[in-house]
């Protein structure tokens, strides 16, 4: 099924100081790509966007992911659903652009209609012309297809196979360690919500992010104050791994005027930040006084898009009084994520040299990079994954 | 169906104004039951009640229910059909009253 020989991720699958990255396919082939839709971004708990792009009831967004069609609404009860985007009668789509629904969702089709629950409510002139009912069509075996979903921090993760364990116990670890942060976080509206395309394949912008050996040379504006040795990995084997940093500063305005924080913080935060990328393929990144994270889409093999939304502590900071400092904040941050786009883009197309034989990571600086290939390459190795 | 009430419904899929598809249809299926035509009335009626239930009209549940009563669909559910059929509130989640 995959074009991949145990050999190559036996290189993968060793001890840091000794591994290889993943092969070239995992960056060039078209077949290892489809396979990874499915052992890596379906079979676990994937982003697909924020509950923020649903904001009030009705609303409905269609989100093509890896081709799936799904369907995010917030429902009359206010809880944001996933559903197939796929009507169950002949399999059309369902909605093709946001939009608010103000009753049921009618199939453009045949007029099936769905509540926003996935609940089949009508089937007209099944049973033939003025005939709405039939013996052999039961609605309620045929409700939109409901596709596992966990909003965490405003994002929305997936499960597609429907055989993950819950996202509770998949990520108890990091949210644990970030449990100070479980509070309601206030999005920073337009300004602070923006996308990237990059020419790249998705797993690139993970391996990028996850490590810091990079900052002095990609974002010289931190040398000033957030040196390399200010920063430590971050590392949690088959979940997630990143970086942090001791030295966080909060921005300012001219005045002197800050965020609020997070409520009932310990001192750890008064100058730490951490940035973690949650696998597969959401990066997040907390700080005393905002959180924010990125989606990344993967368009094709080559093409990712970043979905980012920056979120802050208190409702006042997505206010008017603070709109300066959050329009200095996002432009902050869109230019360190732009610093990185020649060097994911300049990865993928160093992947097509056939001579690569998928690098050597530091064993000092790059164990976190070298855990998310490590984590990759056992979503193809169940039997490796039952020894661990 | 008379050839006004055809010009009124396709002006209306024309402009997508649904209120007044829900309307139009709800006349045609009474126009086509006083001519006896129980087949046609329920084709019309269940244009009607497919509009309403789309906009979330106050009208579908009584639309249905009628088309229960001739045995063209399912009983919604909690319908009393002696208590009038209000407007719904609009809830919002973003605070607004």
């Amino acid at each position: 099924m995959h074009a991949l020989s145990y050999s190559d991720l036996d290189a993968v699958l060793t001890e840091l100081n000794r591994a290889k990255g993943l092969p070239n396919a995992h960056y060039t082939s078209q077949e290892v790509y489809e396979a990874e839709r499915q052992a890596v971004l379906f079979d676990n708990w994937s982003g697909v966007g924020f509950a923020k792009d649903v904001p009030e009831i009705g609303d409905v967004k269609p989100i093509d992911f890896l081709g799936m069609p799904l369907l995010l609404v917030r429902d009359k009860d206010g809880a944001v659903g996933v559903f197939q985007n796929t009507c169950r009668h002949r399999g059309m789509i369902l909605v093709d652009a946001p939009r608010k629904i103000e009753g049921a969702l009618r199939c453009p089709y045949h007029s099936w209609c769905y509540s926003l629950k996935g609940e089949l409510k009508a089937t007209p002139h099944v049973g033939g012309p003025g005939h709405n009912t039939h013996a052999d069509i039961d609605k309620s075996e045929l409700g939109l297809v409901r596709i596992r979903h966990f909003v965490w921090h405003d994002v929305v993760f997936v499960n597609v196979s429907g055989t993950a364990p819950a996202f509770e116990e998949v990520h108890a670890d990091l949210i644990a360690r970030w449990a100070e942060f479980e509070q309601p976080v206030y999005y920073g509206g337009p300004e602070s919500s923006f996308q990237l395309e990059v020419k790249t394949n998705w797993k690139l912008a993970i391996e990028n992010y996850c490590e810091s050996y990079h900052l002095p040379w990609i974002h010289p504006g931190l040398n000033s104050y957030s040196r390399l040795e200010d920063h430590y990995n971050i590392e949690a084997p088959s979940r997630y791994s990143g970086q942090g940093t001791e030295v966080y500063r909060q921005l300012s305005n001219t005045d002197g005027q800050v965020f609020p924080d997070f409520d009932g913080l310990s001192a750890k935060w008064d100058t730490a930040a951490e940035y973690v990328a949650l696998y597969p393929n959401v990066l997040l990144g907390i700080h005393r006084d905002h959180f924010f994270a990125i989606v990344l889409e993967p368009k094709a093999l080559d093409q990712t898009v970043e979905h980012i939304a920056i979120y802050y502590a208190q409702p006042e900071a997505a206010g008017p009084a603070f709109d300066t400092l959050r329009n200095k904040n996002a432009a902050q941050w869109k230019s360190v994520f732009v610093e990185d786009i020649f060097v994911v883009e300049g990865m993928q197309r160093g992947r097509h040299g056939v001579l690569f034989d998928g690098g050597r990571f530091s064993p000092a600086m790059d164990g976190p990079t070298h855990m998310f290939h490590h984590w990759v390459a056992s979503q193809f190795r169940p039997q490796q994954q039952a020894a661990e | 169906m008379n050839e006004d009430l055809n010009s009124k419904l396709l002006k209306a899929h024309a402009e997508g104004d649904i209120d007044a598809l829900i309307g139009l249809y709800a006349q045609a299926a009474q126009d086509a039951e006083a001519g006896a035509d129980l087949d046609a009335a329920c084709f019309y009626r269940t244009h009607a009640f497919v509009f309403a239930l789309q906009a979330g009209d106050h009208r579908a549940e009584a639309l249905q229910y009628a088309l229960y009563l001739q045995g063209r669909e399912t009983c919604p559910v909690g319908y009393d059909p002696r208590r009038p059929a209000a407007k719904p509130q609009r809830a919002t989640i973003s605070g607004d009253p």
